[in-house]
């Protein structure tokens, strides 16, 4: 949503500013007042975050319809996971939310150096958390578990537009070697049978862990951007106590992306 | 932006005139521009909705071959779906005729975020490139609606494209509603409280309420079934311990509320043009205005009556069917007080007003016949029919498309600033009428006889229902004759732009603030501030047959 | 920082429509300030022409004051760690129960302060709301229809396994 088409007309509208007659900074000409134009944005942030929970939720939904239906396999799933990784990325969204309103109030009571501070320390943990969701990730990777992996590969390897490489069929079978390992070492000891059937077993936990996790880093990864584009407007002035929306939309989506983590975060890791 | 200063109505500088070029229009951040490129590609979509559509019922003219083999039906009946369903009627009336009455109808300058009233625009656009892809590389067989499993094994179309296609377009469809309800929250005059809002604001308020809450489901729904074709990540795949119901519940729960998004702006254009040519104050204004919130309210508590059949479990069916009866409720409200309107109005029938009466009549039976289908006994046998079909077209096209039809007719003189033929309309109208009703209604019979809708061929059922071939005949027929009509609109109201008559400020009389700047409006919209006043208060305005305008008077 | 309530008010409520604009007298009850900073003073000094402007745009958003901010934070992190620790104990279906009742106590935190929901439009609220409702319904409903079903695909696998040995 701050791709490129934005880009363009906020050149265009940043040059009007310049020229235009204005009282307030940044005030668009079809506002009346900056209060309004501060309402407006407001509650059109808060109206986009309502689709997105909506958009998380339909996968909240799927979770728990598989959940309730196959508990068995959710039980699994979970041993494959670090709770511990999991908290720490908790906790650093939880300070990146602390930093991301410490800015807006920054912004409003026109202290720059922490508005742009802040910003950048929001940033920072945005990086930590996807560098910490990436280990994970590749852990995973290296021993099969993610549904669909060698799809995934082929895709990405732009297999589709070579004649000669077949899309690999469709299934699901991780490394039964290491979900035998892992198994053992929560406790249960099994045969080489069992570990297979229960690796392919793990499918509708890596489905559900992957889509939201994947979504959310997305989300992460966008709201890092729109971080980013904020941090260059605070750098060059535009805000303070009389325009300092931007800077208190983005933290509302910020702030959005913790709360989806809140839930993901037991949901996902602390099932017992 | 642009100098404001002229006064008479005829002034030279206005919205279309003001910046001239290719740039201009595509980088434009006037709601009203917007509004006019929504229109032409909107109506571009409904012509090629249209193609597919005749190519369907040509080929059901008669039993066995007649144009096409069975694949490239199953193409025909999926693409005319799903372009007219996420091309034409769900953006329809909110994008094309929303965007440019809605900030003037309360006398503001331009929506609350202009910039992401463009991006909503480009997300439309980007939206059918993908669907272009689509016609242009595989197509698409699984019927508009994607159930899985079929869609996530077919081999023979291009799903992901039309998947993409369409999540873009939900983002069109989100962007559009947000700025509407911050533009009717934030940007009303201070005289203009909610009871003073004019109905088709309303409307389009609850539409956006809809298109807010539901949207989102669509979009992670597509996202899972392009996520599965692609990587065979299977949520809805029996075979991976996936759930194929899962995917209709997913599907309808936006789906449902979805043909409320199409039919409210719709009931919207409605109110205005039945109170307008009746020269009467609406009947039950607050009626109306609650109903509006109250059908997009209920209308998420309905959904699992498009799976009576599917697999879901007799419970919850009950549940559906029960919460379904309520949802007429706010409908009918809405019915009776248009009638309640025209009781005792001065009527004139003018082109609006043709189609706007046609709504009242078309919707009532296509409401009527949703009974039907909403008992659970009774949708048993009709499900999957041309009962169906008949249902949703006599909604669909006989109420929403018919009231977009009404609601340009109503604005065109002020979006171009030029009168069209009337008697043209009428004339057009009445075929159109007449047409319609030849296409669909042999459809409600033939369906609740037992003929199955997305059937390439009828011939084997011919020995037990000789009646299915005059039936599919009848229909195609009336097809042409639909066809024919919308030719002529076509025809007419192009001419108008080039060769038709200035038009006055206020050539039907409306009182809404729309009808006070002149046809077509400066880019500021208002050259002096409306006064805001009863947008059904018709008391201060006389006609004035020197300028075929109604002028206000004290 | 420190925010002084408003007197008799309960809690400010931000004047947001422009179209209460007759009413920004009302506002003049809270103590909340949006800006002290002598940067502020000169840019009013600036714009001091435009005297509407400056009084009528001094506050239009509450600050969150800074204790506050931090009081959440730790209590944040406080509640993360009980959610990690409860499942150190095994107590059977109510572990899932918990552990989303404190992310929802999370939740309401990050909603209420870091989001401002508190001290904001009740409308806003209205909107958060309700999307958390039409979800609850969506998903009590496909739950409600999936979870009747099961025993009918049970049976279904168990004839079909019957029938295939």
């Amino acid at each position: 949503m701050f791709a490129s088409p934005n880009a363009v007309i906020i050149a265009m509208t940043e040059a009007d500013q310049a020229t235009h007659d204005n009282h307030a900074p940044f005030l668009a000409h079809h506002f009346d007042s900056p209060r309004q134009q501060f309402a407006a944005g407001k509650l059109g942030m808060w109206l986009f975050l309502l689709t997105e929970i909506l958009l998380f939720g339909g996968l909240f939904c799927a979770y728990s319809v598989y959940r309730a239906n196959h508990p068995e396999m959710f039980q699994d799933g979970h041993l494959f996971l670090d709770r511990y990784l999991g908290a720490v990325n908790t906790c650093v969204l939880i300070f990146s939310s602390l930093t991301m309103a410490l800015a807006v109030s920054a912004a409003q009571t026109d202290r720059r150096r922490l508005l742009v501070g802040s910003l950048i320390v929001t940033l920072l943990c945005g990086v930590g958390f996807m560098g910490v969701k990436f280990v994970e990730y590749k852990a995973k990777w290296d021993h099969g578990l993610v549904p669909g992996q060698e799809r995934i590969a082929w895709f990405v390897a732009l297999g589709w537009l070579r004649k000669d490489s077949p899309a690999p069929e469709r299934g699901y079978q991780p490394d039964a070697d290491y979900v035998r390992k892992h198994l053992a070492e929560h406790g249960e000891e099994v045969d080489d049978a069992e570990a297979t059937r229960r690796a392919a077993g793990l499918f509708p936990f890596f489905g559900c862990y992957f889509g939201m996790t994947a979504l959310h880093g997305l989300h992460v990864l966008a709201g890092m951007g729109a971080i980013t584009w904020v941090l260059v407007r605070s750098i060059k002035g535009h805000f303070g106590p009389l325009y300092f929306g931007p800077v208190d939309f983005v933290g509302l989506y910020w702030h959005l992306v913790d709360l989806i983590w809140i839930y993901l975060f037991p949901l996902l890791y602390l099932i017992h | 932006m642009s100098e404001v200063a002229v006064e008479s109505p005829r002034s030279a500088e206005n919205y279309l005139t003001a910046r001239r070029g290719v740039m201009s229009w595509l980088f434009t951040l006037d709601h009203k521009r917007i509004g006019v490129m929504y229109l032409a590609s909107i109506l571009a979509f409904f012509l090629l909705g249209g193609v597919f559509a005749l190519m369907v019922r040509t080929e059901l003219i008669a039993p066995g071959r007649t144009i096409m083999g069975r694949d490239m039906y199953n193409h025909m009946f999926t693409l005319h779906g799903a372009v007219m369903v996420f091309l034409f009627i769900i953006p329809g009336i909110p994008a094309a005729l929303g965007n440019f009455v809605l900030p003037i109808m309360l006398g503001a300058k331009d929506v609350a975020f202009p910039r992401l009233n463009l991006a909503s625009l480009y997300m439309f656009w980007g939206g059918a490139v993908f669907f272009v892809v689509v016609l242009i590389t595989g197509g698409l067989e699984t019927g508009w609606t994607f159930y899985t499993p079929y869609s996530t094994t077919t081999g023979q179309s291009s799903v992901v494209a039309a998947v993409v296609g369409a999540f873009i377009l939900g983002f069109s469809s989100i962007f559009t509603a947000v700025n509407f309800i911050a533009t009717v929250h934030t940007m009303r005059p201070a005289a203009m409280g909610w009871f003073k809002m004019p109905l088709f604001v309303w409307a389009l308020y609850a539409t956006a309420i809809i298109q807010l809450l539901a949207t989102p489901v669509l979009g992670i729904t597509l996202l899972l079934l392009a996520l599965e074709r692609l990587f065979g990540i299977g949520f809805f795949d029996p075979s991976l311990n996936g759930d194929p119901v899962l995917f209709q519940h997913f599907f309808w729960f936006y789906s449902h509320p979805a043909v409320y998004i199409m039919i409210l702006p719709g009931m919207g254009i409605t109110s205005e043009i039945i109170s307008v040519f009746s020269r009467k104050h609406i009947f039950g204004y607050r009626f109306i205005a609650y109903s509006s919130i109250a059908i997009a309210l209920f209308g998420f508590l309905v959904w699992g009556h498009h799976m009576f059949v599917s697999g879901q479990t007799r419970l919850a069916s009950m549940i559906f069917s029960a919460l379904t009866f309520s949802v007429s409720i706010p409908s009918a409200i809405k019915v009776f007080n248009w009638l309640s309107t025209l009781y005792k109005g001065s009527i004139s029938l003018e082109t609006p007003m043709c189609y706007g009466l046609m709504f009242i009549f078309l919707f009532g039976i296509g409401g009527l016949t949703g009974l039907f289908l909403g008992s659970l006994s009774t949708d048993v046998h009709l499900t999957d029919t041309y009962f169906i079909v008949a249902h949703f077209h006599y909604t669909m096209m006989g109420s929403t498309a018919i009231a977009f039809i009404a609601g340009i007719h109503y604005w065109w003189p002020k979006i171009t600033g030029k009168m069209y033929s009337d008697a043209w309309g009428k004339f057009t109208a009445l075929l159109l009428f007449v047409g319609f009703n030849h296409t669909f209604f042999p459809q409600f019979v033939s369906g609740s006889r037992g003929m199955p809708r997305r059937y390439y061929d009828y011939e084997k059922l011919l020995p037990a229902h000789p009646d299915f071939h005059g039936g599919h005949w009848l229909s195609s027929l009336g097809s042409y004759l639909v066809a024919a009509a919308f030719i002529m609109m076509a025809g007419y109201l192009l001419v108008s732009i080039v060769a038709g008559r200035p038009a006055p400020r206020n050539p039907y009389g409306g009182a809404g603030l729309e009808w006070q700047t002149s046809s077509p409006p400066p880019v500021e919209n208002f050259t002096t501030p409306p006064v805001v006043g009863d947008p059904y208060d018709y008391s201060k305005l006389r006609f004035d047959p020197r300028s075929n305008d109604y002028v206000r008077v004290a | 920082m420190i925010a002084r309530r408003s007197r008799g008010r309960g809690r400010c409520r931000r004047v947001a429509p422009a179209m209460r604009e007759r009413n920004s007298a009302a506002c003049g009850d809270c103590e909340y300030q949006a800006a002290r900073s002598s940067r502020r003073k000169k840019e009013m000094s600036e714009h001091s022409h435009d005297k509407h402007d400056s009084s009528a745009s001094a506050h239009y958003a509450h600050v969150v004051p800074l204790p506050v901010l931090l009081a959440v934070f730790i209590a944040l992190m406080l509640l993360t760690f009980l959610t990690v620790a409860a499942t150190w104990f095994d107590l059977g279906r109510w572990n899932v129960w918990i552990a989303l009742i404190i992310a929802t106590i999370k939740a309401a935190l990050v909603v209420l302060y870091f989001m401002h929901l508190r001290y904001d439009h009740p409308f806003n609220a209205v909107v958060f709301l309700s999307a958390l409702l039409t979800l609850l319904l969506f998903i009590a409903l496909a739950l409600l229809d999936s979870t009747t079903y099961q025993p009918d695909i049970r049976a279904l696998q168990e004839t079909m396994r019957n029938a295939g040995s």
